[in-house]
C-alpha cells in the first residue's frame, strides 16, 4: 500500500522555475545588463562612430547647424623660393553662407580638416585673395573663402595627392549661462577633392 | 517604530526641499537670457539726433548700392551694401563707437565690414570734437525692408539696464542702386 505525501511530485522545470524566482532581485538586474550590453556589442553599438561623416561631391551643398558649405576645389601651392625652407600647403576653396542670426567673425577652428596619403592638416590660415581683403560672415551672405592648410613638412612631396580629402564637422551650442560659444562636434560630410600640383617650387 | 513627531519632522525637511527644487526648476525654466544686458531704446529716424549716455548721433544719410569703391577696386556684391553715414559727438568722455550694428526686422545683426574702416567715424570721438563718416554693412536683399541702425553705449565692466539708440534707415523699398559710390575717409571737425 502507498502512502501519499499530499504533495504532487514536481518536475526538474517546476524546480528549477522555483529556484529562479528565489533569485534576489539584484541578480535579475546584473543578467539583464549583462544581456543588454552583449546585445548592444554583438549589433556594433560600441564601434567607434565613423570620423568622416557622408561621402559627399565636389561643390554639393553641406548643411550644418550655422552654415550652408560647398567644398569647390583644392590646389597644392608652394610659393617659397630657392633660399627659404619649403612651405608647401594644400588652399581649399570653400563657398560659405552662414545662417545664424548675427554675424561672425570666422570659421570655428576645426571645422575643416584636410587628410592626404596618411596625413592630416588642420587649423588652416585664411588667406584673403582681392577684394574681399577681412574675414566676417553675415547672416544669409554667400561668400567665398580660401584656406591655407600648411603641411608643414620639408619633404618636397615627390609624389603629391592626386586628390585629398575634404572633412567637414559641425558645431554645437555650449550653453553657459554666462556666454554663448560654439564648439566643434562631430563629422558631418567628407568630399574627395581632385588636388592639381600648382606649386611655383618642387 | 518611528515617533509621530519625528515622522512629521521628516515629511516637513522632504516637503520643504522639494518645494526648493521646484522653484530652482521654474526660475531656470523661465530666466531672462543672462548674456544679453538689458535696454530701452530711444527710436529716431534719419536726419534725426538721438542722445544716449555717451554720445550724440545724427544719420545723415542711407543708401543700399550694389558696388562699392574699395580703395580704387570696385567692390561688388551679390548682396545690398548699405552705407549709413552718420555724425557722431561725444557728450562727456571719449567714445570708441564699439557698439554699431544694422539688425533687420526679422533680427538679425549685422556688423559693419572691416573692408572700409577707414571711412568710418574716426575714433576716439573726443569731447568737443563731431567725428563723421560711414559703416557699411553687407546685408540680404530682403532684409532692407525695416534695418534700422542700431547705436549702443561702449561696454564697461558691468553692463546693466541701459538706453541705446535704433535709427530706422527708410530703405524698406528695397531699392538697391547701382552705380558705384566712392566712399571719403572719415573726418574729424570742432562742434560748433
Amino acid at each position: 500500500m502507498t502512502v501519499s505525501s499530499g504533495r504532487a511530485p514536481r518536475s526538474a522545470v517546476t524546480r528549477t522555475a522555483a529556484r529562479l524566482r528565489r533569485l534576489p532581485l539584484l541578480v535579475w538586474v546584473g543578467a539583464l545588463v549583462i544581456v543588454l550590453v552583449g546585445l548592444t556589442a554583438a549589433l556594433g553599438g560600441f564601434a567607434p562612430a565613423p570620423d568622416r561623416g557622408r561621402p559627399v561631391e565636389v561643390g554639393e551643398e553641406i548643411l550644418l547647424h550655422r552654415w550652408r558649405v560647398h567644398i569647390d576645389g583644392a590646389q597644392l601651392l608652394d610659393d617659397t623660393y630657392e633660399n627659404q625652407a619649403r612651405d608647401p600647403r594644400i588652399r581649399l576653396t570653400v563657398r560659405l553662407e552662414f545662417v545664424g542670426q548675427e554675424s561672425e567673425c570666422c570659421l570655428n577652428d576645426g571645422m575643416l580638416e584636410v587628410r592626404y596619403a596618411g596625413r592630416t592638416a588642420d587649423h588652416p590660415n585664411v588667406a584673403y585673395i582681392e577684394p574681399r581683403r577681412t574675414g566676417g560672415f553675415d547672416p544669409d551672405v554667400p561668400t567665398t573663402q580660401h584656406f591655407d592648410f600648411y603641411l608643414k613638412t620639408e619633404d618636397p612631396l615627390a609624389t603629391p595627392p592626386d586628390s585629398v580629402e575634404v572633412v567637414v564637422r559641425d558645431e554645437r551650442p555650449n550653453r553657459s549661462p554666462l556666454w554663448k560659444s560654439w564648439v566643434v562636434s562631430h563629422a558631418v560630410a567628407s568630399v574627395q577633392v581632385p588636388c592639381p600640383d600648382e606649386r611655383r617650387r618642387r | 517604530m518611528i515617533p509621530p513627531h519625528r515622522q512629521r519632522t521628516t515629511i516637513s525637511a522632504v516637503s520643504t526641499v522639494v518645494v526648493a527644487l521646484a522653484l530652482v526648476a521654474v526660475m531656470a525654466a523661465t530666466a531672462r537670457d543672462t548674456t544679453v544686458a538689458p535696454r530701452s531704446w530711444n527710436h529716431i529716424g534719419v536726419g534725426e539726433t538721438g542722445t544716449i549716455r555717451d554720445l550724440s548721433l545724427t544719420v545723415t544719410d542711407a543708401r543700399a548700392t550694389g558696388t562699392l569703391d574699395l580703395h580704387g577696386t570696385p567692390f561688388t556684391s551679390s548682396a545690398a551694401l548699405v552705407v549709413v553715414q552718420a555724425d557722431v559727438a561725444a557728450t562727456v568722455d571719449a567714445t570708441y563707437l564699439g557698439q554699431v550694428w544694422l539688425t533687420t526686422s526679422d533680427g538679425r545683426r549685422y556688423d559693419p565690414r572691416d573692408e572700409w574702416t577707414s571711412a568710418q567715424p574716426p575714433i576716439p570721438a573726443q569731447p568737443g570734437f563731431t567725428v563723421t563718416g560711414s559703416w557699411v554693412f553687407e546685408v540680404p536683399p530682403d532684409g532692407l525692408d525695416g534695418a534700422e541702425l542700431v547705436v549702443d553705449n561702449d561696454g564697461a565692466e558691468f553692463d546693466w539696464y541701459d538706453v541705446g539708440l535704433r535709427v530706422r534707415l527708410g530703405l524698406d523699398d528695397g531699392a538697391i542702386e547701382q552705380q558705384m559710390l566712392p566712399l571719403p575717409e572719415g573726418s574729424v571737425r570742432v562742434t560748433s
